[in-house]
């Protein structure tokens, strides 16, 4: 007697993690309709992501030293991954939804991550992509790339600033103090990542659609 | 009662945490990371869309040809376990002067009537060096006699379980999980060839 409600609990709680066959039909359809879209094409796609960070001075590279100023320069990596998801219905859906977010669409994307174009970057950070159908896609890479950063370091030292009052300059009436860390800062490079995740056309009435640079 | 409630709860913990575990990698994430790890790691069937290997060779450069075989083969009608289909992908290094056809590379599918070690060609599409795409025209007749070729040797990928279990024992080389089998081409020629 006391299993059925428990027994009604688990099928409850089966249902709710299982798909809905709604949401399952509707997730196949686009899994096909991506499939469709990466059929081979006629149309090509190339751009070249980058990043842009502030100048490190060649002959600081060694020791950490960075140069003065605020000149920025454009990074390329080559061999680096770079794909397309096709924009179908449901991929514009969780895009929308996410508000563009890269993380959340990404994490919500399911078998449809799988069905995707890929190309590599060549020497000059430059990717191109063959056999496109036109239409639109999702292009997502990353820039690694090393930065000028500045490390806070805790020393595990302190240091009490004491401020002293007086009424004539001689007799001491009160006296305050301020304790604080000490920290030593150092300049220093870092390996960081510059994530390009955006919706790109691929245009009919062309073989080749240029992106040019990518933010 | 106590130990089935706590196994109840425990099993429907486990089913939470792995949809939670599993939601931490995306599809997109682990196509990333398929192509980083793809020079270290067999491939993993029941999660990849395609499971691509190069599996034969000629020539020397510049007219290397190469031969990538993917390894999720297909039963075109499901109650005949004798009858494979296979996707195979010919490329081309240059434009060979002896060789007919001006081919970048060929995506041929195959379909074997293991038994009887028959052949024929279901579908394809060739990319021409100009760019254009000849499609082909239908399936072919069923051929037999080609033990010695690159087919044979394909025929013998799709119907022999070896080739299944240790592809890495019988000379095929893992190359990754690319849905498009362009996309196998181009990386392969971007690593491989470096001319290119």
């Amino acid at each position: 007697m006391r299993l059925a409600p428990l027994f009604l609990a688990a099928m409850a709680m089966s249902a709710a993690l299982a798909a809905s066959p709604t949401a399952r039909a509707q997730s196949q359809a686009d899994v096909n309709e991506s499939i469709d879209q990466l059929k081979m094409g006629k149309h090509s796609l190339t751009g070249r992501p980058g990043a842009t960070r502030h100048v490190i001075a060649e002959a600081g590279k060694r020791k950490g030293v960075f140069s003065r100023g605020a000149k920025t320069e454009r990074v390329y990596t080559q061999k680096q991954p770079v794909v397309l998801i096709p924009y179908t219905r449901l991929v514009e859906a969780i895009t929308l939804k996410h508000k563009g977010d890269p993380f959340l669409i990404s994490s919500s994307l399911g078998d449809l991550g799988n069905y995707t174009a890929r190309a590599l970057t060549d020497a000059d950070g430059v990717f191109h992509f063959r056999g496109l159908k036109a239409g639109r896609y999702l292009l997502s890479t990353t820039v690694p790339y090393e930065a000028a950063v500045t490390v806070r370091e805790d020393t595990g030292r302190t240091r009490t600033d004491t401020t002293l009052q007086t009424t004539d300059g001689y007799n001491i009436t009160g006296a305050s103090s301020v304790t604080s860390k000490v920290y030593d800062y150092r300049k220093t490079t870092s390996e960081l990542e510059h994530r390009v995740f955006k919706l790109v056309v691929v245009k009919a009435d062309s073989a080749v659609t240029e992106l040019g640079e990518l933010q | 009662m106590s130990r089935v409630l706590i196994a109840l709860v425990a099993a429907v913990l486990v089913a939470v945490g792995s949809c939670a575990a599993h939601a931490q990698s995306t599809g997109l994430d682990r196509a990333l990371w398929d192509m980083e790890a793809s020079k270290t790691r067999e491939c993993n069937a029941a999660g990849m869309p395609r499971c691509w290997y190069m599996f034969f060779a000629s020539n020397e450069a510049p007219y290397r040809q190469l031969w990538m075989v993917d390894l999720k083969v297909r039963n075109p009608e499901p109650k005949n376990a004798n009858l494979i289909e296979i996707d195979v992908t010919q490329m081309h290094d240059g434009d060979d002067p002896d060789v007919k056809g001006n081919d970048d590379f060929l995506l041929y599918t195959l379909q074997f009537q293991c038994k009887e070690k028959k052949y024929r060609v279901a579908d394809g599409f060739a990319l021409k060096l100009d760019g254009s795409i000849q499609e082909s025209k239908g399936a072919t007749e069923w051929y037999g006699g080609y033990e010695d070729t690159w087919i044979g040797l394909a025929g013998k990928i799709a119907c022999e379980k070896k080739y299944h279990l240790a592809p890495g024992d019988n000379n095929m080389v893992f190359l990754g999980d690319f849905h498009r089998p362009v996309d196998a081409v181009d990386h392969t020629k971007a690593i491989l060839w470096l001319q290119r």
